[in-house]
Parts: structure tokens; C-alpha cells; sequence
């Protein structure tokens, strides 16, 4: 079995640094032929310089089925090509790609690609994060940003504090699904009265999130 | 004037994506048709060369993202030619209308014949302008006796 890397820099670069300490045979495959030249004389990797899109250059891999390739490229359609190809003509399944923009997501995920998420999107969910009050302390995107999931620190002045759950007004997409009290779990219920320093875990439509933390933290 | 081809192509929608020398004259002979035509182009300046009694929609944009293909309802095309220089575009384009938007008939331009396979495999019908060019050479090579 070998990795076979497709395209990329940095990310190319440390991937086969450490896919290489951990002994595996790496191959990697990129245009840039200065980046060629410097993985060459590092790392015991075999390079390939050329458009991994070009079916002669893929050639030259001699895949094997059970080979893991990898698809860095910063270019989606280059990705989505170089990947069709790899599945299709070498019956490589374990086939990883980038999606630099992440609308391509979902239909790489219709086209049969198994997509690593974008560096795009992990910059954008971490932004997310930073903008958002202090006491959130948790945002999670989840299932391309259709769900967030939130974990909220109830402070003393929160609106919600001392109230019972079926008091508090929730937008309707919306759902707490649990309670850490100090070292405790609690499954929330109705007659489940807020306390400050609650986290509270909730599910919900990302649309409405500002108003779950105005209710639940405050304005 | 020409009703008959009208009422023959009447509701039939196309996208296409390319406005070069190929998808440009396309587009407007599908048009002057009666044929409801949509062309995308990363270059607006590339739409001057339609003619000038085309009647369908332009959109400016990079159709690799789905924004512009969404844009252009391709949902709703009967047909979609993907006609750009680039063949990883083409490809790109293809299989996105034929598997994502489910249009039915789906026509890319593959410049490297070695790429033909792999449009082939995914059942994008595929248009070679080189070996159309080395087809008709060859017809007037063997025409003269050279071949």
C-alpha cells in the first residue's frame, strides 16, 4: 500500500513529512517543479513532476487498488477530474479530495468523492466562533452548516436564571438537549429550573442561534 | 418566419457554458431557432460576439461554481453543452449537470483526446475539436491520394 499525493503545498509538504515518519511509501505528484525538487532532496518520497489531471502521469504511479490517494490541488475542477480518474481507471477507493470552496461539498459528495473539508471552511467556522459572545464557548457547524450545535454558559444575569425550561422562550428551532451542573449530567425537563455556571448544550437550526444565546445568556 | 422549426423546438431549454467561437455561433443559431437559450461566460466582453438577434439570456460568471449554474436553472435544461477551452472545466461542468441537476443530455468539448475516456465513463456524450480537425485532414489528405 502506498499514499499517493496529489497536488497541494503546505499541506502536501507536512502530510508527506509525516506520512513518511510514520513509514509509510509515499508518491507524490505536483506541477511545481521547485516544490518537486525540495520534497526530492528531504524526504525518501517518490515525485512525480507533472498535471496529476493527465491520465500518462497517473500512469506512472502504477496503482494499486488498496493505495490511498490524496487530492490537494487548489483548483476543484482539477480535483474533481484527478480523483474520477483514480477511482475509475486504477480502482483506487480510497480516494481523499480537497474541496476549496464549499459549496463543492455536497456535490462532490453526489459524485462519489470522499471530500476533506476545506481550509476555507475551517478558517470561516473559526471566525464564527470569535464572533460570538464570551459565553458561548462552543460553536459547531454541523452537517454543512445546517445544524450548529452550542454549548452556553449561563451567567447570574442571564434573563433565563431561576427559571423553569417550559417558562423560558426558545425560538421553535430549537431544542436543549442537556445540562452540565458541576460534575453533573442532567437530562432537561420541564420543570428543570436554570442555574448559573449551567452549561447548557443546545441543537438548532443555525438561522436562529443568536436568539437561542439572547434567551438563554442574554442580550 | 420559420414556424416550423419553432413549433418543433418550442420549450426545449439549453444551457450553455462557453461563449467562444464554438458556443457563441451555437448559441445563436439554437436561439434564432426558437430554442429558449441560456450562455454563461467568465468574460463579459465574450457575449459581443452573439448575434445580434439573439434573444436568450447571458450570465457572467465562473459556471465551475454552483452559483452561476443555479442561476441559469440548469435544473430545468433539456440540454447543457459544456464548450470551454479547459477540458478539467468541461469535465467539471459535465458531470455536475448530469449528476447533480439531472439533465438528461449533457455534451462536453474534449480538447485532449486522451481525456476522452474519462467524460466517456461518465456518460458525458463528448464533441473532439481535434479529432474532428484530424478526421477532415485526413479526408482531404486521402482525397489527394496521401493517405
Amino acid at each position: 500500500m502506498k499514499i499517493v499525493i496529489i497536488g497541494g503545498q503546505r499541506i502536501a509538504y507536512h502530510l508527506t513529512r509525516s506520512m513518511i515518519s510514520k513509514g509509510y511509501r509515499v508518491y507524490v505528484v505536483n506541477k511545481n517543479a521547485s516544490f518537486c525538487e525540495e520534497l526530492a532532496k528531504r524526504f525518501s518520497a517518490v515525485v512525480i513532476h507533472g498535471d496529476g489531471s493527465k491520465k500518462k502521469v497517473l500512469d506512472q504511479i502504477e496503482f494499486m487498488k488498496n493505495d490511498i490517494a490524496v487530492v490537494l490541488t487548489n483548483r476543484d475542477k482539477d480535483n474533481l477530474i484527478i480523483s474520477q480518474m483514480i477511482r475509475r481507471y486504477y480502482g483506487v477507493e480510497r480516494v481523499v479530495t480537497l474541496a476549496n470552496d464549499p459549496d463543492n461539498i455536497e456535490i462532490f459528495d453526489r459524485l462519489g468523492i470522499h471530500v476533506a473539508v476545506s481550509p476555507t471552511i475551517l478558517l470561516a467556522q473559526t471566525i464564527q466562533n470569535l464572533l460570538f459572545v464570551d459565553e458561548m464557548l462552543q460553536f459547531f457547524p454541523m452537517e454543512e452548516g445546517k445544524l450548529a450545535f452550542l454549548r452556553l454558559e449561563i451567567p447570574p444575569t442571564s434573563p433565563s436564571t431561576g427559571k423553569k425550561l417550559k417558562e423560558i422562550v426558545l425560538p421553535e428551532d430549537s431544542v436543549i438537549g442537556g445540562i452540565i451542573r458541576g460534575n453533573d449530567f442532567l437530562i432537561p425537563r420541564g420543570d428543570t429550573s436554570l442555574q448559573p455556571q449551567d452549561r447548557v448544550f443546545v441543537i438548532c437550526d443555525p438561522k436562529v442561534q443568536t436568539r437561542v444565546v439572547e434567551a438563554l445568556v442574554g442580550a | 418566419m420559420k414556424k416550423n422549426t419553432k413549433k418543433r423546438t418550442e420549450g426545449l431549454y439549453i444551457v450553455i457554458v462557453g461563449c467562444g467561437r464554438i458556443g457563441s455561433i451555437i448559441a445563436s443559431h439554437a436561439s434564432s431557432a426558437g430554442t429558449n437559450v441560456v450562455i454563461l461566460d467568465k468574460d463579459d466582453n465574450a457575449f459581443e460576439a452573439l448575434a445580434s438577434d439573439f434573444t436568450g439570456f447571458t450570465i457572467t460568471g465562473d459556471a465551475t461554481e454552483l452559483e452561476y449554474l443555479k442561476e441559469a436553472k440548469t435544473d430545468r435544461a433539456n440540454i447543457l453543452l459544456a464548450l470551454t477551452a479547459e477540458d478539467n472545466t468541461n469535465f467539471m461542468i459535465a458531470t455536475v449537470a448530469k449528476y447533480y441537476f439531472g439533465v438528461n443530455k449533457v455534451v462536453a468539448r474534449v480538447n485532449e483526446p486522451e481525456n476522452e475516456e474519462i467524460f466517456k465513463e461518465f456518460g458525458v456524450t463528448i464533441i473532439s475539436p481535434t479529432m474532428l480537425m484530424v478526421e477532415q485532414i485526413k479526408s482531404f489528405l486521402s482525397s489527394e491520394g496521401a493517405l
